[in-house]
């Protein structure tokens, strides 16, 4: 008997494969912004600067991953006729716990995200990820996915971000990266970078990029 | 397992998750609110602070420091002082009284070490609210510094007008001529000709103008009240 077909038989591991594509798979083959195409309306909002990106990221990790944890303990018991109202809830309140945390204890960040936070209830990876994943799955896994979209979602903002603060505002995390010199030749800062359509061009550049990367998402159609 | 289905379970289903929610969410709230308030109001001792350029304070001792600097007023358009000592000025939200009819507001005035006077504004920018804070000379036509900062200004273009660039553009300019009269104006950037015109923020006009609104709209309501605080202050010395 081969050692593939031993391991089979165990109990599978925390970090088994299978688990472990729940985690990654969002953040390249099915990542919710490039590939599924969610949750866009944020990524323009909120990716000016690198900061509030960042913070907004984590925000959405959190909210990501306990709402699919929670969801997918109570799927069970969830009664069928009312399950969105239910999922809406979880979000919300979870939503509504990340904001008062970040105006307790990140008071600036908060002020710059202001609404924004408040409409990760409508991000719609959230939503997406509780109906089609942790209502049919176990918690773990449920986490695992829940922490895979938020990567997925959080690394398009930063690099969206990235580019944006460097071109609109010649800094990084507020730091000036471009030289003085280059403005003494002429260079300006490209106002068009910080507003919201120069975030739908990057996010769009980034999706040609990534299909260019990775064939597989490249489909027949 | 109860049927998930039935209509019985639906409901007591739906009140127990809004029970538990709403308890724990209210939870939350007080247990966070004493920090949330702290950051409001270290916010505002810090808008005030800088407008005099005094950086050398942190979140501990600032409340300390606030309570032995900096002396409170508040009062009306007519120079009337209303009320005086510390916690008057600071609990007057300018924001509501700009609601009110120009001679109803209350006019709250921080006065620094007895030599400069800071009065808090607010107005609208392009998407939202801008506030800020001016500290004015004790000739009380001079500006030593300002402070603005914005709800939901465009970032990297109108909310420029909260960065130090643009801030300290005003100091040292004066505000009113030697008649009293208002005299200064945030016009576009570029337009800048004489002493009391200031460049506004490049690629924001509509921000800049409100910024100019704001002064506009308040600095010559204090300016009584100013001259009736400056005056007692000397009487104060006299006596």
């Amino acid at each position: 008997m081969s050692d593939t077909a031993v391991k089979q038989r165990k109990k599978e591991g925390l970090f088994s494969r299978k688990n472990l594509r729940y985690l990654l798979d969002p953040i390249n083959d099915i990542n919710p912004i490039t590939v599924q195409v969610l949750g866009i309306c944020s990524a323009l909002a909120v990716t000016v600067k690198l900061e509030p990106a960042v913070v907004m990221s984590l925000a959405v990790i959190a909210v990501t991953s306990l709402s699919n944890l929670t969801i997918s303990l109570l799927r069970n018991t969830i009664p069928h006729r009312i399950r969105m109202i239910v999922q809406l809830v979880v979000i919300s309140s979870l939503v509504i716990l990340v904001d008062q945390i970040l105006k307790a204890f990140a008071y600036d960040v908060s002020k710059q995200l202001s609404v924004f936070v408040g409409l990760i209830i409508t991000n719609c990876i959230i939503m997406g990820r509780l109906e089609a994943f942790a209502m049919g799955n176990k918690p773990w896994p449920s986490l695992l996915d829940g922490i895979g979209n938020g990567l997925g979602y959080g690394a398009v903002l930063i690099i969206v971000a990235f580019f944006r603060e460097l071109f609109g505002s010649g800094t990084v995390f507020d730091i000036p990266v471009i030289p003085q010199s280059f403005y003494e030749l002429g260079y300006v800062n490209n106002g068009l970078m910080l507003l919201p359509p120069a975030a739908l061009i990057t996010v769009g550049v980034i999706i040609w990029l990534h299909r260019w990367l990775n064939p597989k998402l490249v489909d027949v159609s | 397992m109860p049927n998930t289905n039935s209509t019985t379970y639906t409901i007591f289903y739906s009140l127990g998750m809004a029970f538990i929610v709403g308890s724990a969410l209210a939870v939350v709230s007080m247990a966070l609110k004493p920090y949330q308030d702290r950051n409001v109001k270290f916010e505002k001792i810090s808008y005030i602070f800088k407008t005099v350029g005094f950086t050398d304070f942190n979140k501990k001792n600032a409340d300390q420091l606030f309570h032995d600097k900096v002396k409170e007023f508040v009062g009306k358009h007519d120079g009337t002082i209303v009320e005086e000592g510390h916690g008057t000025a600071f609990n007057v939200d300018v924001g509501q009284e700009r609601k009110k009819k120009p001679a109803d507001r209350l006019l709250p005035v921080f006065v620094y070490e007895d030599s400069k006077y800071i009065v808090p504004c607010y107005g609208v920018g392009l998407w939202g609210p801008i506030w800020g804070y001016v500290a004015l000379e004790e000739d009380l036509t001079t500006i030593a510094g300002v402070v603005f900062d914005h709800k939901s200004e465009t970032p990297g273009l109108g909310a420029k007008i909260a960065e130090p660039e643009f801030q300290s553009k005003f100091v040292g300019r004066k505000a009113f001529d030697e008649n009293g009269r208002y005299v200064l104006r945030v016009v576009k950037a570029g337009r800048a000709k004489s002493d009391n015109e200031i460049d506004g923020v490049s690629g924001a006009t509509l921000t800049t103008n409100g910024v100019d609104a704001m002064l506009r709209e308040w600095l010559p309501l204090y300016r009584p009240l100013l001259e009736k605080i400056k005056q007692e202050k000397i009487k104060k010395v006299q006596a």
